[in-house]
């Protein structure tokens, strides 16, 4: 079942806060049936002597599990370098990346680099990117995704960032870091747990809920200036915030009248509407992307299951229907696919349903997976699982082939994908 | 479905047994009312009563509970007779096993019938927390359940009772009630498992007489374990409500 192992260690470079650096160490297993045969030569010329973003492709393409990485030191340095098409084919290739950095005079780079079809003997895409310095790597994660794009179909998810919380010690810190964990900044660091990280639909603001009052209490915070406020703060728990597709309110999860109950709120504040009919304890709401459904956990059946309901409040349907334990829905960005938390036996892991066609199919086969997010690009779902004790993040692909796990100095988890 | 079958069947359980408690604490309060005025005006023997015997039960440390109807009843009559000498009466071994009778038999072990309920109210009405060297149930602070469960378990009756009696004794204490979880599962889905059981607390309480008010039930689910590990052992300690007052 395991086909290849690979152990890729990254280390973390000094980052702008300086209070995350740690090595971020990633693992993939499994890959898809066929990968496709790609070279990427070095973009570092003699006027450059940063980071190469050619290190940073590759590591991209080969964690996807859709590529199979060439040496590609042999490839000449110059995104204008005559295309010798011949010579990338009796190196096994069927697709070249050549590409340069450029610095300018205004201290700025000129990231290019062209993608070659070596089969074809065609040029598949070409483009230059004009960047401060500190940008080179985002850049490089750009260029992946354009590479995946033009070779898959489908588009890339490297160059986009994640949410989750580190618990280090006894102090726990919210996060966001580039989708392979370098670039980690520290957005909230509390003694007590921080937890339920939800991304503003444009990715520039965070809800989430501090127990630095003892009690769940929700903020929402600017990534920009840091500033931020206590969007829900009412008697009893405050919890599970999550965002409506035009960023306007939030479905959040209050104790205040009757036991977890779901409720609307204007993102800036203000007087929380009940929607949920209560009776049952209610939570974990997310947004069908058309705004329109709220999914969300209820126990009314007398086992946690995911229901479907009007945005505005109204009659809720049932959605899962195997097992006695369905919690965390959470659906793709084209609302075809639901990712949950599905148990068997005594192992929660996660599941996808078809929302077409109620197909489900369990992807995961760890003991204690929770808190999926799907990937912009519909094809990943990363997820928090424990590995030998220890808190981990991992992603698997929609259809369960490729696996990857992200781990730390110190226990991963809640990781949301940012929009 | 079983255990849906089953959670229906030990919530309603677990829902008569706190109604069976009210009704027979009912009469309790009523005589504790009693009793204070009875003290207040009637006054020497009861204050001599609780001087007298005052040492004797801080020295014991009885963190009083809830109070037996038996002793109760002998206390009553006593503080309502002038000038008579109470003597504390032996805890009560081998009473019944109902509900009723065993929080008799409990709660007068434990209170050893050294201070009336009315000498405890008395002394706690000024106070926010507990006296810091009550004993008993009254020193108890964490109720345990079991899996995926927000039943209280009848071994608890007696700290619910204790804590019940302080806070219907103090005239400022407020009490937070925090829910905890075990790791498993879904961590939102836990904050509300853990709400649910900081709030089947709060229900056993304001049956028992205590205002609403006083009591916040709030969630910290799996987020702080009070052990660390990943077994059952850890689990089974984590699944729980810690009890605090407002000022610790």
């Amino acid at each position: 079942m395991i086909i290849q192992r690979i152990l890729v260690l990254l280390a973390l470079l000094a980052c702008t806060t300086g209070l995350a650096s740690a090595a971020m160490t990633i693992e993939i297993v499994g890959a898809a049936a066929s990968r496709i045969p790609v070279m990427v030569g070095s973009f570092k010329g003699k006027d450059f002597s940063g980071e190469d973003p050619a290190d940073v492709i590759r590591a991209d393409l080969g964690r996807s599990g859709f590529f199979k990485i060439l040496d590609g030191s042999t490839v000449a340095v110059g995104e204008n370098q005559s295309a010798a098409h011949a010579t990338w084919r009796g190196r096994g290739a069927d697709a070249v990346v050549v590409g340069q950095v450029v610095p300018l005079k205004d201290g700025r780079v000129d990231v290019r680099f062209r993608l070659h079809d070596a089969v074809r003997q065609q040029e598949l895409a070409a483009f230059s990117y004009v960047v401060p310095p500190q940008l080179v790597r985002v850049t490089a994660h750009k260029i992946a995704d354009e590479v995946y794009e033009k070779l898959t179909g489908e588009p890339g998810a490297f160059s986009g960032r994640l949410a989750y919380i580190l618990k280090r010690g006894s102090r726990f810190e919210l996060q966001v870091s580039d989708v392979d964990g370098h670039n980690a900044f520290t957005v909230t660091s509390s003694p007590e747990p921080l937890m339920s990280p939800a991304w503003s639909p444009d990715g520039r603001r965070l809800a989430y809920v501090s127990f630095e009052a003892k009690k769940p209490v929700i903020y929402v915070q600017n990534l920009a200036d840091g500033k931020r406020f206590a969007l829900a703060n009412f008697r009893g728990s405050n919890s599970s915030p999550t965002w409506s597709p035009d960023g306007e309110k939030l479905a959040i999860v209050l104790s205040k009248d009757e036991t977890s109950q779901i409720y609307l709120i204007d993102a800036k504040g203000g007087e929380p509407k009940r929607i949920s009919a209560g009776g049952a304890l209610e939570t974990e709401p997310v947004f069908s992307p058309d705004g329109r459904w709220i999914y969300y956990t209820s126990d009314r059946g007398g086992s946690p299951q995911i229901y479907r309901a009007p945005a505005q409040g109204g009659a809720a349907k049932r959605v899962t229907f195997e097992g006695d334990y369905n919690a965390s829905p959470v659906l793709s960005k084209d609302g075809k696919l639901l990712a949950y938390v599905h148990r068997r036996g005594s192992s929660y892991h996660i599941a996808v349903m078809d929302l077409g066609t109620s197909q489900t199919q369990v992807l995961t086969d760890t003991q204690q997976d929770e808190s999926p997010s799907f990937a912009p690009n519909n094809r990943t779902i990363l997820y928090a699982t424990l590995v030998r004790g220890k808190g981990v993040l991992a992603t698997v692909s929609a259809d369960g082939r490729i696996k990857q796990r992200l781990s730390q100095s110190g226990d991963l988890r809640e990781p949301a994908w940012a929009p | 479905m079983k255990n849906k079958l089953l959670l229906l069947l030990s919530a309603s359980l677990a829902l008569s047994a706190c109604s069976e408690l009210t009704t027979k604490e009912a009469p309790i309060e009523d005589r504790t009312a009693g009793i204070a005025t009875g003290s207040a005006t009637g006054g020497v023997a009861g204050a001599g009563m609780s001087s007298g015997s005052g040492s004797g039960v801080e020295g014991q440390g009885t963190g009083g509970a809830g109070a037996s109807a038996g002793q109760d009843g002998v206390q009553t009559h006593g503080a309502l007779a002038d000038g008579v000498q109470v003597t504390p009466l032996p805890a009560q071994d081998g009473e019944g096993s109902g509900a009723g009778g065993a929080a008799g038999a409990g709660t007068g072990g434990l209170q050893g019938g050294a201070m009336s309920e009315a000498a405890l109210a008395e002394k706690y009405a000024e106070l926010r927390v507990p006296p810091r060297d009550a004993q008993g149930p009254l020193a108890e602070r964490t109720i345990l359940f079991d899996f995926d469960s927000s039943v209280i378990k009848d071994e608890y009756r007696g700290l619910i009772e204790a804590h019940a009696l302080f806070l219907r004794s103090s005239k400022h204490a407020k009490s937070i009630l925090q829910g905890h979880t075990d790791e498993r599962g879904s961590r939102d889905y836990n904050l509300a498992l853990g709400q649910r059981r900081a709030e089947s607390v709060q229900q056993a309480l304001v049956l028992l007489g205590v205002d609403p008010a006083r009591i916040e039930s709030v969630s910290l689910g799996e987020e702080k374990p009070a052990l660390e590990g990943h077994d059952e052992a850890a689990w089974s300690q984590n699944r729980r409500v810690e009890l605090y007052y407002q000022g610790e």
